[in-house]
């Protein structure tokens, strides 16, 4: 009981200084640990976890009996991107953003009377790109997203960490010390999605991605499958394939992306933000080729010519969509509240910012209501792949409408065949590679396209029987039905 | 003759008053004595006024406390020493005065031993400038002629099998280590334990678990050396000619010989490589690896395959595509590289530990179990390649555990003179005909006893002193520092 | 230690000879206790120091002792031998206290003899010729007198029996028969002088060699208590 009243009185210490007005916000945040520098826990850099006979051995040790790998430093230092998140600030595209922005010169030097304006947009960037280390009254940066930003803060349960009597302390107790939990998928997304979706610190949002920075695609099978292990696999929280993971992926991005259009559609007077925000439309709706049949013209001329940012959404949708038919009432409201939502974007400037502000609220609001109803066991690996199924079953060209539709629903299929090797997952594979490649922003080796290329070409019926292959949509979508036919017939069989 | 003299009366010859004199011959005799002890006791305080207390040794101390010479109570602790001494006052004995500077002590050789004596029992000082250290056998023998008996009264936790009566170095019992020893006493294995097992007949066998055959290396014909040997020679057909001189080193202070060294005596023809098993491109890893621990040439081979690694990480690690179309196609670092090393490591391993090359001829290298016993500390699992454990050999520096044999006096000798082994069933080998290691190529007692005699021998012989080899402060304790005695010397 | 209770006996025995008061046995029986342990003690004390001499105190202690030892063997023989040898050689002893005395009477014996027959024993008158009695008075002041002295002169012509004997043979031809009585009295009282300058002599000997054994006895005695003493303390 005591402990109880300690750990949230110190919680509450910790979140002291959230805004009062971001609260209703950050309550559904509170999962995903700002990185925030709170009073009592600090960064202490990734040095100080790299001893050699702790995290940052030269080799890994290979025996079963501890649960880490020893290497973990290094496996970062040498193969992790996030490594390199702070150095990219100063490496040619960074300088090059910051001159775009206007606060440089060509050089990289501020300009005369844009120092402040710099700093700010500096510091924005590190708070995404660095970690801060040190307390508040001193911190300083010097390395990109090290072990403290996803483990949390680590003053205080550095030398408490390995000792068992740490192991025995609750996962409330072990949060009270700034330790971040990451012990099953949904933990790490919310980690991952505070950054590379948006929180109300972290906004990339279309001003920085016309400067240069990559548009911001997340998805957590795919990041995690390439991402470079430093922990030991040990049972199903670690696989990176799967409906598991997949699915909580899809359900954290989804609702921190719709946390992030609130924030940018907020009409309060204190956090008005400026709308519209293009980031939370699709690319290509303007960024086009001018040619006669790019397929966004055949899909949103007449109808809603703006589509709203399909990506993070888009997948769970499908699935809500199937929920809906097994009666799965809160799914058919997220439904419903999306397709009203996707409707005022659809209308572009020509839609107020307070319904808008509205509407994504009761999205948002139906959207958690369904997720806390939910028990995620259900969501197999057979019902995603139905899901998939059934929503080409009627209109099979409903998945490439456009380019983050198909993409997503190319990684959800990689995902849920969970790379076997045996049989038919070979041929399946195989498919999978070849709908990458249509679906791939070409490299040409010296210059790497910005945008799919490939995707293009009419379909020239919709119907499910319609086998044809001439343009490269058609041989998308032929793929991505062989792909769900044999995942179909994997799980029957 | 009778009296005839022509006086008459006795009164007119005799003075009677004679008796009234004092006698002149008393009185002077009375006055010289007293002079003469007036006289001696001048001289003593002269002599003790020139000398100190020095004037009253019986003869000069030693060479090496002469300095010392006047100042009799840092030996003489007690006044009155000797009337202490037989009453067995404790203070008395020259015990403690000498362990001031000197850290030997009486119990260095058995703990009971200053029961009986103390230093001075066998370091008898005051004789002259003789040296104390040469101690005489009668004192060695005092004990062990008959040391049942005194071992009984001093209540020694030993057993008693030693051989309990030596009078000179003709009646000193076998080398312990060539003692046959009978059915009933092989349980005890003595002291000899640390170096040597024994063997089914009852005599001692080499414990070490290093295999070596000298008549291989010793041959007459020469040995076979690989190219890369400084020796070699197309002259000779690759052959050398090895000597005992050429593996066993004497130490630059003559008190025996080097340890054997692998990397000064072996390496040359036995080098640790593993370069067979290494594709041509990875021969960079193939250079020989040094002769140690199983477990540091575990940590050895992995920084190299890790150097390795990274160094042509692009044609080692499979490419795995990025599954994002967005991204181009990327590589994973880590996983892969565990996995490739970890069966590399096991493979290597594998052969430096346990294969079968050993032949220099086919320029093979070779592998830890052509000498060493080799064993798997723990097997292979889940993915973890087997833990390799080497059995230490135990090469004993020394041998003769309560002697000293001076190698440098008898270098007119040839080694094979002593060195040899007799083997019930071929006799007499020599340790150049010695083919295995188990054989203990040391000689018995009655070898040395051909040369070395006691002094009553009638012919000329080398003498056996107790003090040759023996040492009865052999139990020493840490070395003492010197502050006492740069304080005497000092003041 | 054995050598220094040889010791303290010999010197106890010194001291009984001169303690008569209490007579433990004889002064005879002491003695031969006294020569025969003193002589045991001389291999006693060499086996004591291991037939070595030590430091200084030991050597001069070393020497000493055998001092003492010669010394006293020495005294043992002349102890032993000349007293027979006197007794043989001189028959007319007197107590060595005596003997000034006697030699003076028998100077005025001589001189009575004289001034008998002679008259005066002084005669300042030098006659011309001189007669026999003025001989012999002259004989008689030259070489009698001087010779009865208690100190004779040590050129005396009388010293010498033999030569007496011809002198006073000489001197007895050269005179008539009627006073050669008188030379032959002067003869034996001459003669008796002599024995009695021997027996002076011989008595010195006798006694006078225990100038050195006793006095060197006692500073041996204080040397050994000496050497007992460090060799004990130290």
């Amino acid at each position: 009981m005591f402990l109880a009243v300690v750990s949230w009185s110190v919680f509450g210490l910790v979140n002291a200084d959230v805004p009062e007005s971001s609260r209703v916000v950050n309550v559904a945040n509170r999962k995903a640990t700002s990185r925030r520098i709170s009073s009592h826990h600090y960064n202490l850099g990734s040095r100080s976890c790299a001893a050699s006979a702790c995290h940052g051995s030269i080799k890994a040790d290979e025996t079963n009996d501890d649960l880490i790998r020893r290497d973990e430093y290094l496996i970062w230092q040498k193969s992790d991107p996030h490594e390199t998140s702070f150095r990219a600030l100063s490496s040619k595209l960074g300088l090059e953003m910051f001159h775009r922005l206007g606060v440089t010169d060509v050089s990289g030097r501020a300009l005369p009377d844009k120092e402040d304006e710099y700093l700010a947009q500096y510091n924005n960037c590190l708070n995404c790109h660095a970690t801060k280390i040190g307390s508040r009254e001193r911190s300083y940066v010097m390395e990109g997203v090290s072990c403290e930003s996803c483990h949390g803060s680590a003053s205080e349960w550095r030398v408490t960490h390995y000792q068992e009597s740490f192991s025995e302390l609750s996962d409330h107790e072990k949060s009270s010390t700034g330790y971040r939990n990451l012990q099953d998928h949904d933990l790490v997304a919310q980690r991952c999605v505070s950054c590379h979706i948006g929180s109300d610190q972290a906004n990339v949002n279309h001003d920085l991605i016309a400067a240069g920075h990559p548009a911001l695609r997340f998805e957590l099978t795919a990041y995690l499958d390439q991402y470079p292990k430093h922990w030991k696999h040990r049972g199903e929280s670690h696989k990176t394939d799967g409906a598991e993971a997949w699915f909580t992926g899809q359900t954290v991005s989804a609702t921190a992306a719709l946390q992030q259009l609130l924030r940018r559609a907020n009409t309060d007077s204190e956090h008005h933000a400026v709308w519209p925000e293009l980031s939370e439309f699709n690319c290509y709706a303007c960024h086009h080729q001018l040619s006669g049949d790019s397929w966004r013209m055949t899909t949103t001329f007449g109808s809603s010519s703006l589509k709203g940012n399909e990506w993070y959404v888009f997948g769970l949708y499908t699935i809500a969509l199937q929920r809906k038919q097994t009666g799965d009432e809160r799914a058919a409201m997220f439904c419903q509240k999306m397709d009203s939502l996707n409707e005022i974007l659809g209308r572009g400037w020509s839609s107020d910012q307070q319904s808008l502000e509205a509407s994504v609220r009761e999205a948002l609001g139906a959207l958690e209501r369904w997720l806390k109803s939910i028990d995620k066991s259900e969501f197999t690996a057979e019902f995603l792949i139905a899901a998939w199924s059934e929503a080409v079953s009627e209109d099979h060209g409903v998945l490439l409408e456009s380019w983050d539709r198909a993409t997503q629903a190319y990684l959800a299929l990689y995902a849920l065949n969970e790379e076997s090797n045996d049989g038919d997952g070979a041929k399946i594979l195989d498919n999978l590679e070849s709908m990458r490649e249509l679906l791939s922003f070409p490299n040409e080796g010296s210059r790497q396209l910005n945008s799919p290329r490939d995707f293009h070409g009419e379909l020239k019926s919709n119907s499910p029987e319609d086998n044809s292959n001439s343009t490269n949509r058609e041989k998308i979508r032929s793929l991505m039905n062989s792909i769900l036919k044999a995942l179909n017939s994997k799980h029957e069989g | 003759m009778p009296d005839t003299r022509a006086i008459k009366k006795i009164s007119e010859r005799f003075d009677v008053e004679s008796t009234r004199y004092s006698n002149a011959i008393k009185a002077t005799r009375k006055k010289l004595t007293r002079a003469a002890v007036v006289l001696t006791i001048l001289l003593v305080a002269i002599i003790y006024a020139i000398e100190d207390e020095a004037a009253f040794q019986s003869k000069p101390v030693s060479a090496h406390h002469s300095g010392f010479a006047r100042k009799c109570e840092l030996c003489h602790e007690s006044s009155f020493q000797l009337p202490k001494q037989i009453l067995g006052v404790e203070s008395a004995r020259f015990e403690h005065a000498c362990t001031e500077c000197h850290e030997q002590h009486l119990s260095d050789h058995h703990v009971n031993a200053r029961l009986k004596a103390d230093c001075s029992t066998c370091h008898k000082e005051h004789s002259g400038n003789n040296s104390l250290v040469e101690v005489d056998d009668n004192y060695c023998v005092t004990c062990h002629l008959g040391l049942s008996e005194s071992l009984a009264s001093l209540e020694s936790p030993k057993s008693v099998s030693f051989h309990n009566s030596i009078e000179a170095i003709e009646s000193h019992p076998e080398i312990r280590i060539k003692q046959q020893l009978r059915p009933d006493e092989k349980n005890s294995l003595l002291e000899s334990g640390e170096n040597a097992n024994i063997d089914p007949n009852g005599h001692f066998v080499d414990r070490t678990s290093l295999r070596f055959n000298h008549k291989v290396h010793m041959h007459s014909d020469g040995i076979l050396v690989p190219p890369s040997h400084p020796k070699y020679s197309t002259s000779d057909n690759g052959r050398i000619q090895l000597s005992c001189k050429t593996c066993h080193i004497s130490k630059s202070d003559h008190t025996g010989f080097e340890p054997i060294s692998f990397e000064q005596s072996c390496v040359q023809c036995h080098e640790l490589s593993f370069s067979q098993y290494l594709e041509e491109s990875q021969k960079s890893l193939s250079e020989p690896i040094p002769h140690t621990t199983p477990e540091l040439i575990r940590g050895l081979l992995r920084e190299r395959l890790t150097n390795y690694y990274e160094n042509n990480e692009s044609n080692l690690s499979g490419t795995r595509p990025s599954r994002l179309p967005t991204k181009p196609q990327s590589r994973q670092g880590s996983t892969n590289r565990d996995k490739w090393m970890s069966e590399k490591l096991q493979a290597i391993e594998a052969q430096i530990f346990t294969s079968d090359q050993s032949s220099i001829e086919s320029s093979a290298s070779s592998s830890c179990q052509l000498c060493h016993k080799v064993s798997i500390e723990r097997s292979e699992s889940q993915g973890n390649p087997p833990l390799w454990s080497i059995e230490p050999p135990k090469i004993p520096e020394k041998w003769l555990q309560h002697a000293r044999f001076d190698h440098a006096r008898h270098q007119l000798m040839d080694c094979t003179d002593c060195h040899y082994t007799d083997d019930i069933n071929d006799g007499r080998i020599s340790a150049v005909d010695s083919t295995t290691s188990k054989h203990i190529l040391l000689p018995s007692i009655k070898t040395c006893q051909e040369c070395h005699k006691s002094k009553r021998h009638k012919k000329p012989a080398f003498r056996g002193r107790c003090v040759d080899c023996h040492n009865y402060h052999h139990a020493l304790p840490e070395r003492k520092d010197d502050t006492r005695l740069l304080e005497l010397i000092q003041n | 230690m054995l050598a220094f209770l040889a010791m303290i006996w010999t010197w106890l025995l010194s001291a009984r000879k001169r303690a008569t008061k209490r007579q433990l046995g004889t002064v005879s029986f002491w003695l031969k206790g006294h020569i025969w342990i003193g002589l045991l003690s001389v291999p006693l004390v060499f086996f004591h120091t291991g037939f070595q001499f030590g430091g200084t105190l030991e050597q001069i202690l070393m020497g000493i002792f055998l001092l003492v030892i010669a010394s006293g063997l020495l005294g043992q023989l002349i102890q032993q031998y000349i007293p027979r040898f006197m007794t043989a050689s001189l028959d007319k002893q007197a107590i060595p206290e005596q003997v000034d005395n006697v030699v003076s009477a028998l100077q005025s014996k001589a001189d009575g003899l004289v001034v008998a027959v002679c008259g005066t024993l002084f005669d300042s008158v030098e006659s011309e010729s001189p007669s026999q009695i003025d001989a012999i008075r002259r004989f008689h002041l030259t070489h009698v007198r001087p010779f009865m002295d208690i100190h004779p002169p040590s050129d005396s012509v009388l010293i010498n029996s033999a030569l007496a004997a011809s002198v006073f043979a000489t001197q007895k031809q050269s005179v008539s028969v009627a006073h050669r009585e008188l030379l032959d009295e002067l003869f034996d009282l001459c003669d008796e002088r002599r024995q009695l300058l021997i027996q002076r002599k011989w008595h010195a000997i006798l006694h006078y060699w225990t100038f050195l054994h006793i006095p060197i006895s006692f500073s041996l005695l204080v040397l050994v208590i000496i050497h007992i003493l460090t060799a004990l303390y130290y």
